[in-house]
């Protein structure tokens, strides 16, 4: 028995802000986490889902209600409504920054706490050299800060940044762009977490948080441009390490597709023809060939095109599979990487997996 | 049908704000009667409160009898097995003959519950459920009250954050009743009927809410 004075807690006067939260315990990671995953839930249903008690339950419900990171229901007085109504995380309890560093540009994104793009913006890059992607970055997170409130700017919980896992190993300028410390710049310019991983790793990790992964164990993942990049996804558990990169079409020509894509092009244009047949036989051969070690039914394909086209590739590839294998398309858009770099922070920071 | 347990001081057992002793609203008026009319075909709604309870001082005026420590003991062995234990204690110990402060009283309702945790009193020898129900604050006005419960004004206010801190470290429910009922202005610290009913009807879904698995017999 305890007499000493109870330990501090959170309390609503003092609030930690973002902060705090990189203390949440593992139990309160674990409840975000099953929130993130079903919308709305009730207490009873997070205990069952979750192992923890009904008391434990309570407690942690009232540190995320108090930290504004679950909506309060309907009702009512400043708690939790009635028993029937979900608990359910609330969109604007946080917001997060993604930046992707492409070959041309960067590719920015602000996401709510349940994923929803608030702002999107992308930027050049002048050349492929480290001043230019430093002063770039810097200067498109600004751009991006500039549209939130000090409300919302104080419920940042950190930048996620990505970068392409492979540039040209004979350019030393795109070496030194890969070597160069840009996590550093970004928390010493906004002062805030900043979260760095593999691009295809981290959009492949925002469909399994908030896109058509979500309740899917099992899964091949694939981005489309000019390669093919995948991603085996077991278990919910992303693997990562030496992924082969299979080329689909060279830089030149993906760059004349895409600029077709982008200015309208649909898929009766001959280039976006022969890109969509290049990719359903890249596809293809790699779904067979990962079939001999591994069942995976489920294929979920991103490419930075519109849903158009995207839409066209889910329905050619179908054809040519077996019927076992469900092919979804994302819906994340040809935004998907920044959108992968904005869940980074997310996931570190609430979820109880890492990705 | 499950039980509940509701320990608490005059405003549980229903002393009536006219300020003559022991005048006690009619059973199904005082909120653990509103409760029963609620939940009372799922729940055994277990009335336990008593006039100038408090959570673990003997009272040299009123006598030993108001200590809810030495009380809670037995009470709780009479109706185990129980599946929730309700706790609204506190503004007995602002009086200023115990000069507490905030903290303390809230400690004082950690030790019940601790005392509740070492006890087998749940169902199948478990501990059972605890709501820590914190007491509404006093009126600005105790009228002749006003020097038993000097400077109450200012503590009373102080209970609700203390309490869910306790809640916290002892991992409990929790509920501030403050946000649903005020202390009458007629006597300045005890509820009103309208204040019971809408309590009886607060603690009701806060039960609800805590979340019950399937009907036991």
């Amino acid at each position: 028995m305890r007499f000493a004075p109870p330990p501090t807690v959170r309390v609503a006067e003092h609030p930690g802000g973002m902060n705090q939260v990189l203390a949440r315990s593992f139990n309160e990671r674990l409840i975000m986490s099953l929130l993130l995953q079903h919308e709305g839930m009730t207490r009873l249903q997070l205990g069952q889902e979750s192992g923890l008690s009904a008391q434990t339950i309570s407690v942690i419900v009232r540190a995320l209600e108090r930290d504004n990171l679950v909506s309060k229901g309907e009702a009512v007085r400043g708690r939790i409504g009635p028993p029937t109504t979900p608990i359910s995380l609330n969109p604007n309890g946080a917001f997060s920054i993604g930046l992707h560093v492409d070959r041309h540009a960067i590719e920015a994104s602000i996401i709510n706490f349940v994923g929803e793009p608030v702002f999107q913006r992308r930027s050049s890059l002048a050349a492929l050299d480290v001043q230019t992607v430093q002063d770039t970055l810097t200067g498109t997170v600004d751009a991006l800060l500039s549209e939130l409130g000090a409300e919302q700017k104080a419920l940042i919980a950190g930048v996620g940044l990505t970068l392409p896992g492979r540039f040209e190993a004979d350019r030393p300028e795109e070496q030194a762009i890969l070597a160069h410390d840009f996590e550093e710049d970004l928390r010493a310019h906004t002062g805030f977490e900043v979260f760095i991983q593999n691009d295809i790793t981290a959009t492949a990790s925002a469909e399994t948080l908030f896109g058509q992964a979500k309740r899917i164990d099992d899964l091949l993942f694939c981005y489309v441009c000019e390669d093919l990049k995948p991603r085996l996804i077991l278990g919910g558990r992303i693997y990562t390490g030496s992924t082969p990169q299979i080329s689909i079409c060279d830089s030149e020509t993906w760059q004349r597709t895409h600029d077709a894509i982008t200015s309208g092009a649909q898929d009766d244009d001959p280039a976006v023809r022969q890109w969509l047949g290049a990719v359903v036989e890249k596809l293809d051969t790699l779904v067979q060939s990962l079939g001999k070690f591994a069942t995976v039914s489920e294929l979920i394909l991103s490419a930075p095109v519109p849903k158009s086209i995207t839409d066209v590739l889910v329905s050619d590839l179908k054809l040519k599979v077996s019927a076992g294998l469900t092919v979804t398309g994302s819906q994340f858009g040809p935004n998907a990487l920044a959108y992968g770099a904005a869940t980074l922070p997310i996931h570190s920071r609430f979820t109880a997996e890492t990705p | 049908m499950r039980s509940v347990l509701c320990y608490g001081d005059s405003n549980t057992y229903g002393q009536t704000t006219a300020n003559k002793p022991d005048d006690r609203y009619p059973h199904d008026v005082r909120w653990p009667g509103v409760l029963r009319s609620l939940v009372g075909n799922e729940w055994l709604v277990i009335e336990e409160g008593l006039s100038g309870r408090t959570t673990v001082s003997d009272d040299e005026i009123e006598g030993s009898e108001k200590n809810g420590r030495t009380y809670l003991r037995p009470c709780i062995m009479s109706h185990k097995p129980l599946d929730l234990v309700i706790i609204m204690l506190g503004t007995n110990d602002l009086k200023v003959r115990f000069n507490k402060t905030p903290g303390e009283i809230a400690m004082g309702v950690g030790a019940l519950v601790s005392d509740i945790k070492s006890m087998p009193a749940g169902v199948d020898g478990k501990i059972p459920e605890i709501l820590i129900v914190a007491p509404p604050p006093t009126a600005l006005d105790l009228k002749e009250w006003s020097d038993v419960f000097l400077g109450a004004q200012e503590k009373s206010r102080a209970l609700a954050r203390e309490y869910e801190r306790v809640a916290e470290a002892h991992e409990v429910h929790f509920f501030n009743a403050g946000l649903v009922v005020n202390s009458s202005d007629k006597d300045g610290f005890h509820l009103d009927v309208q204040a019971h009913k809408d309590l009886g009807h607060a603690i009701a879904e806060e039960i609800a809410a805590i979340g019950w698995p399937e009907q036991r017999d």
